[in-house]
This record gives C-alpha cells, structure tokens and sequence, in this order.
C-alpha cells in the first residue's frame, strides 16, 4: 500500500481545486440557488473537458482507463466545493452503465455523455425498496413494437435536468428476485414520462419518475434480460463509495469553515475558540474526518482487491461514514450558533448535503442491518463467495 | 413517595379532550400536527378560541386573566394542546413579555398590552440578541438616548422569531454606556411600526423565514414605553429568561410526539415485503430512544408536582431537561426522516408558512412535508436558550461548583 499522490493524482486533485476556487465560489452558488438554478449545463461540460466525466472509461471507450480512486479525489474535492451538479449520480454511474453494458450499440450517447453534452440519470430505485437494488415493482413487458414500461421512480438524482433515463424494471420474477431485473434507456421526452417534484433539500436536482405505459423500441433493453441486477450493484457500489468521498470533502469544508469562525468569533470579550469545550468538540470533529477518510480507504480497497466481500463492506462504509459525516457537519452549525442555521453561512449547506446523500442508494438501517446479516454468515466470504445481492 | 395517577388530574385531562375536539378546527390541528414550525394566521386563530373560552393565559395570575390550574393542570393543558395538533402558543407575548409587564410595567401598560396578548391580536416579536450579542447577552449594544419625552433606539437585532408578524417589540437597550454590562440595561416595548424600524427576515436552512433581523434608525419610543426603572432591564431579563427555561426546556410532548409519529410512519412504510418497524436494527434504536424519552417524561413529571426550579434549589435541574430534552429531539427528527426513505431527502414547501401550499399535491406519503425541515430546525434548540455548551457549564457550576480557570 501507499498513501501519497501520484504526480498525475496530484495534478487531478489541484485542477479540481483551482475550479472550484474559479468557478464555485459561495456567493456564486447562492445567487444561483436563489434562481433554482440547480444545474448548469455550462459547468457540466466543463466537467466533460477536465475529463472527470470519462475518468473511470477504458480508453478503447473513449475513456481515461484510471481507476475508481482517481474518481474518489474528484468527488472529495466537489464536496468540500458545495458542487449542485451530481458527479457520481449522474456523471460516473450512467456512462458505467453504459460503457459495461452496450457501449457499441450506444457509441453516440456515450460520446456525449463523457463530453458533458448530454445529461443521464438513473431511475433505479423504488419508494418500498430502500436501497435493495432487486426491490423492483416497476415492470415492463414486450410487445410488438417494442418494450412497455409502468411504474414509479423515487429519489431519481437528476431527473427534472436529464435527457435520458436509465431505468430498471422488472421483465420476470417475485417483486424482490434477484432474476428478472432489467435496465431500459428511455429518453426523457418520450410520452408517458412524468418528472414529478423538482429538488432535494440540498438544492440539488432530484424528483419522482413516473412511467405510465412508456414505449420504447427493443433496442432500448441494456444488456441481457432480467440479468441487470448485478451489474446494478456493482454500479451503485461505487458510486456509494465516491458519494463516500464527497462526504469527506465535506466534512473537512465544514471542519475548516467552523476552526476559522471559532477563531474569529467574540464574546465574553475572547474568541470563543478560547473555551475548552468548543476546543474538545472540534477535536472531536478532526477525529471522525480520520475515521470517514480511513472508511473510504477501506472500501476504494475492496473495490481495487475485487474482494468478495466489496459490497457488503461498502454499506459498511455508508453507514459508518454517513452516520458521523451528519454529526460533524451538525457540529459545525452547533459551534457557528444562530448564524450556522441561516442560508448566509456556508456551513449549513454541508449539513444539507449530508442529509441527502443519506438517503441516496439507501439508507442506514438497510445497509447496517446488511453489514450484520453479513457478520453472520461470515463463512461465506471466508469461502471466497459472494453474498446474494439484495440481503 | 406513590405513583398512583391523580383521579381529579385524569377528570381534568377529559375535561381538556373534550373541549380539544370540540373547538380546534381539523385543518388547524393538521398543519400543527406538521413538523412546520406553526403558522402565525393559526396561532393568532386558536389564540382567539382560547380566549373566548378563558383559557388562552393559564399561567397568568387569575387578576390578568389566568386559570388559577395548579402547576399540574397547566402542564396537562400543553400537553394535550400539542398532542392534538393545537399551533404552539405566541410564547413571546403570553410566556415572556405578558409577565414581565404584569409583573413590573405601570398600570397603563397592563391597560394598554395585557388585552391584546391575551386574545392573540397584538403578536410580540422578541428583540434580544444582537450580531455581536448571543451567548453574551450583557455585550448588547443597541442604544436608547433620551431625548424630551422620548428614547431615540438605535442598534440592531437579531433570531427575532417570527419578525415579519410582528406587532410590537420588547427589547433590550443600553441606556448608560458607562456602566457595567448588566447595570446599564433598559427593557422597552416598541410599536414595529415605528418610523426607523425595519424587518428584515432571514432565510434559515430548512427553506423558512421565520426569523428576522430589527434595524432600528433613529426610531422614536415614547418614554412611558420603558417597562420598570430605566437601567433595570437586566433583572427583568433573569425572570424572563428563567420563565422561557422552566417551562419550555424539555418539551416533552414533542419528544412523545415523535416516538408515536415514528411508530405509526414505520408501520406503514414498506422495507421490502414487511413493515419498516419489524427491521431488528432499526427497532433496536428506536427502543433505546423510547426508553430515554419516557425517563425525561417522568423527569419533568417531577420537577411540576414539586414546584421545583432553580430558585428553590433544583440544581440546574432546568439546564439538565433542556440539554437532554434537545438531544433527544435532534436525534428523534433525524430518525424520522430516516422513516420515509427516498422522500427523506426532497424538498417539501412550507405550507405553513406559505399558505398558497395548503391542499398542494406532493410526492411521497401524505406525512413527509415537514420532517426534513424539522429536522433540519431542531438543529437550533441546542443553540437558542442558551446553547448546550453553556448549560453544561451552568450546570457544572450549580451543581458542583464548578468554575472555569480565568484566562
């Protein structure tokens, strides 16, 4: 193992910064909130030409054939930034998708998408599912002219923004099997496609999808029938971790903006960063950012090792991560006061994203419990098997 | 000691059901039921009924229009107010300006003030804390001179709840710069609509405006508009303060609120094919959670049948519920985000506030406006009051006398 940049990851890591310092600062951000801008499509393709958009592509795909970590510096670097525009939902895990699954029938759409020309989200999840990836009420069925799709998408990051949708539906099987999973892509104007509600709490864009007797041609099947569920996982496990990873770059935004507030804040006539207990709690805060980094670590390695065990410690890694990502970024409105609580102040909006990528893919009771039934049946990745997706 | 329940307390709490089911319209109880902070238009409305029936100032003496109810009764009523989705009292009228002026204002301002708090119609806005004020109260700096038989106020102010339906103001100013901190400050009472007064709200994280910050420009307050003795305003603050502590601290209905709302959310929430509240690791937290909230009911239980509080010796016991009691709370909204899942994390129009939303259709289950943006403004209970910072350290040094080194 090591632990320090590559002089190409360092560059990566010191372009991100620099475009965030340019293009992203806080009051540029509010005034766009303020418009319910919430995607700008300019920033997108900036994103296409930096090449985060194709990092993790094979360069025979157009790509730039790095690997998932290179990702993750990206992702942290948007998090500490407050970007609006979802990277890992709607950069990272469509082209995967696209590029694992039917890269050459697709060829334009992903030229597209690694541009930043063309927007894609994912209608993967379901209100009942709660972050099981197999959980699919959604269904469609082949017809003459093509597949027939019915049901209804929650928490669809993206949505209201996208011109085209990764779909999962169920063409076979129990509500919950594992078989019978299959993904569609459907463009957004075609007839039947609803978007309903508009954002998250965080700003960003994100709503409901409802398909009310969609039509699509055969083509639109990705990959094989009924056999997408894994692939599904595989996709949503890393973007978890890189969702993971943005949480670390919050966490450390709101570290940073909280030890400068503290410092420059009176009252009683000192700065209040003077009191023992504010000093305790911002340690406090600087060892949970240890621990999250460390979490992250942990599951870009299994996702490197390939190890059978890699998806079941990434819900370890949501949980975990998630879980003390909301307190120290609570913290930090705690220790700004009153002032932590309005839109003015730049801390609170980290708290809010915390929020929302805690119900992104699934939240903490699923994945612990996920993590525990795991513990035991320890045997099975002792084995070297892999858990059934969906438990 | 004996822990039968009161038979007349249980006649009382009957007495109050009924009058609950009776009077508060369902459409007032739905939106109180809502994690939206209450709605000014439904406040001032049940205020009104209340007062109609008599019942809108219990804990005022009987002379100003109380109940003459026991401690015990009081704490029945706002029991079994908020667990039927009554809009939470205009505490900064009948909880804190009401008593200070029965208590220390002239006769012509109880003539004048006491009537408009009692039946809703006059709403007061609080103006305490300043941008370099918070914690440190005593720093304030806002200024009244006296100029004939007028103050001229300048300053500002800041977290003035509910600022933009605001009527009239209580605050506190400098009145002696030279003296110390606490000596030289005056409580004064100013129509809003005073040349020289702005509101200007602030957008809080949850989406909402109901906070706001008091410029005042020159604003003329006739003198006889000082409450007490000039430069006394300080000791009136300590009452006031105390009162705002004691009986709003805990919040124990609210705690109980949340356990029964999680209860009844997660049972109708789908994981997979069974019911949210059958997951082992879920239910697990919410048993600890349950656990703690029933210990703090009791808690509260106790200080309002021994009349206790930090005066006759109850040990900080006010700063203990209110750091508990916020915890719990914070802990309690985040779980029931958690409840419902994906909708956790959209953004819910406040139809409280924003009354054009009342009836709008919204994704997600009939109950998921709200929770986020009560989550997200519980965030304020462990700062406003007294941050949990500062009550730990009150009660480190009630309780053990405890103090910190001097710098």
């Amino acid at each position: 193992m090591r632990f320090d940049l590559t002089e190409e990851q360092k560059l990566l890591q010191e372009s991100a910064s620099r475009f965030l310092e340019r293009d992203y600062g806080f009051e540029k951000r509010r005034a766009r909130v303020k418009a319910g801008d919430a995607f700008d499509r300019r920033i997108w393709k900036t994103f296409g030409e930096m090449g985060w958009l194709s990092i993790i592509v094979p360069e025979r795909d157009g790509g730039l054939g790095q690997s998932v970590i290179e990702a993750a510096l990206v992702a942290e670097e948007l998090g500490r930034g407050q970007v609006l525009e979802p990277y890992v939902a709607c950069g990272i895990l469509p082209v995967k998708l696209l590029t694992g699954l039917a890269h050459s029938r697709h060829a334009d759409l992903v030229a597209g998408l690694l541009a930043g020309e063309v927007v894609a989200a994912l209608a993967h999840s379901e209100p009942q599912a709660r972050g099981n990836v197999c959980d699919v009420a959604a269904n469609a069925r082949l017809g003459s002219s093509g597949w027939r799709i019915n049901g209804r998408k929650s928490l669809v990051v993206g949505a209201p923004i996208a011109d085209c949708f990764i779909v999962s539906a169920r063409t076979s099987g129990d509500r919950t099997s594992e078989q019978g999973v299959s993904l569609f892509l459907v463009p957004a104007d075609a007839p039947g496609l609803r978007v309903e509600g508009n954002r998250l709490m965080d700003w960003s864009s994100g709503a409901d999808v409802v398909f009310d007797n969609v039509s699509v041609g055969s083509d639109a099947l990705l990959g094989n029938v009924g056999m997408a569920a894994p692939v599904l996982q595989d996709v949503i496990d890393e973007a978890i971790v890189l969702l993971c990873a943005e949480v670390v770059g919050a966490m450390e935004g709101a570290i940073d903006v909280t030890a400068e507030y503290i410092k420059t804040r009176k009252q009683f006539g000192v700065a209040i960063g003077s009191f023992q207990a504010l000093q305790h709690r911002m340690a406090d805060m600087a060892i949970e950012l240890v621990q999250a980094r460390s979490a992250v670590y942990r599951a870009l390695q299994a996702i490197q090792l390939d190890s059978p065990r890699k998806s079941i410690d990434i819900s370890g890694c949501k949980a975990f991560v998630t879980r003390i990502g909301k307190w120290t970024t609570s913290q930090g409105i705690q220790l700004h006061g009153g002032y932590g609580m309005t839109e003015e102040y730049k801390v609170g909006q980290y708290f809010k994203r915390l929020l929302v990528i805690d119900g992104i893919f699934g939240r903490m009771d699923y994945h612990l419990n996920r993590y525990a039934r795991a513990i035991a049946h320890q045997d099975w990745s002792d084995q070297g098997r892999k858990l059934p997706i969906g438990t | 000691m004996d822990f039968k329940p009161d038979i007349s307390e249980q006649a009382f709490r009957n007495e109050v059901r009924v009058f609950l089911s009776e009077n508060l319209p369902s459409e007032i109880a739905a939106r109180g039921r809502s994690g939206y902070l209450a709605a000014a238009d439904d406040q001032r409305a049940w205020q009104k009924i209340l007062a109609k029936k008599g019942w809108s100032v219990p804990h005022w003496p009987v002379e100003y229009g109380g109940t003459g109810w026991t401690a015990a009764q009081r704490y029945i009523f706002d029991e079994e107010c908020y667990l039927a989705g009554a809009p939470t009292p205009i505490i900064s009228g009948i909880g804190l300006v009401g008593p200070v002026i029965y208590t220390f204002g002239s006769e012509e301002q109880k003539r004048r003030h006491l009537p408009g708090i009692r039946s809703g119609d006059v709403y007061w806005i609080q103006g305490f804390s300043e941008p370099g004020a918070g914690s440190d109260l005593a720093s304030l700096r806002t200024s009244a001179v006296r100029d004939g038989d007028h103050y001229i106020v300048n300053g500002q102010k800041i977290w003035t709840s509910k600022g933009k339906y605001g009527d009239w103001n209580f605050v506190l100013v400098r009145t002696d710069p030279k003296a110390k901190p606490q000596a030289g400050i005056s409580f004064i009472l100013i129509d809003v609509r005073t040349p020289g007064v702005t509101v200007r709200p602030i957008e809080s994280l949850e989406g909402s405006h109901h906070l706001a910050e008091v410029f005042y420009d020159n604003a003329k307050v006739p003198v006889e508009n000082l409450v007490g003795e000039e430069n006394k305003g300080w000791d009136y603050t300590k009452f006031l303060l105390f009162n705002e502590r004691a009986f709003y601290g805990a919040e124990a209905p609210a705690l109980k609120r949340y356990i029964q709302k999680i209860r009844r959310y997660a049972s109708l929430e789908r994981n997979g094919d069974a019911p949210l509240i059958s997951n082992p690791t879920f239910a697990v937290r919410l048993a600890e959670y349950e656990l703690e909230v029933m210990a703090i009911d009791m808690s509260v239980a106790q200080v309002i049948q021994a009349g206790l509080n930090e005066r006759n010796g109850g040990n900080a016991i006010g700063s203990i519920l209110k750091v508990r009691g916020t915890e719990l709370a914070q802990k309690l909204t985040d779980m029931l985000v958690e409840v419902i899942g994906d909708y956790g994390a959209a953004f819910f129009p406040d139809f409280n506030e924003d009354a054009k939303f009342r009836g709008a259709n919204h994704i997600g289950p009939e109950y998921a406006p709200g929770l986020m943006a009560e989550l997200i403004y519980r965030r304020a209970s462990s700062i406003y009051g007294g941050t949990n910072e500062i009550q730990r350290s009150l009660i480190a040094k009630t309780r053990f006398g405890l103090q910190s080194a001097k710098s």
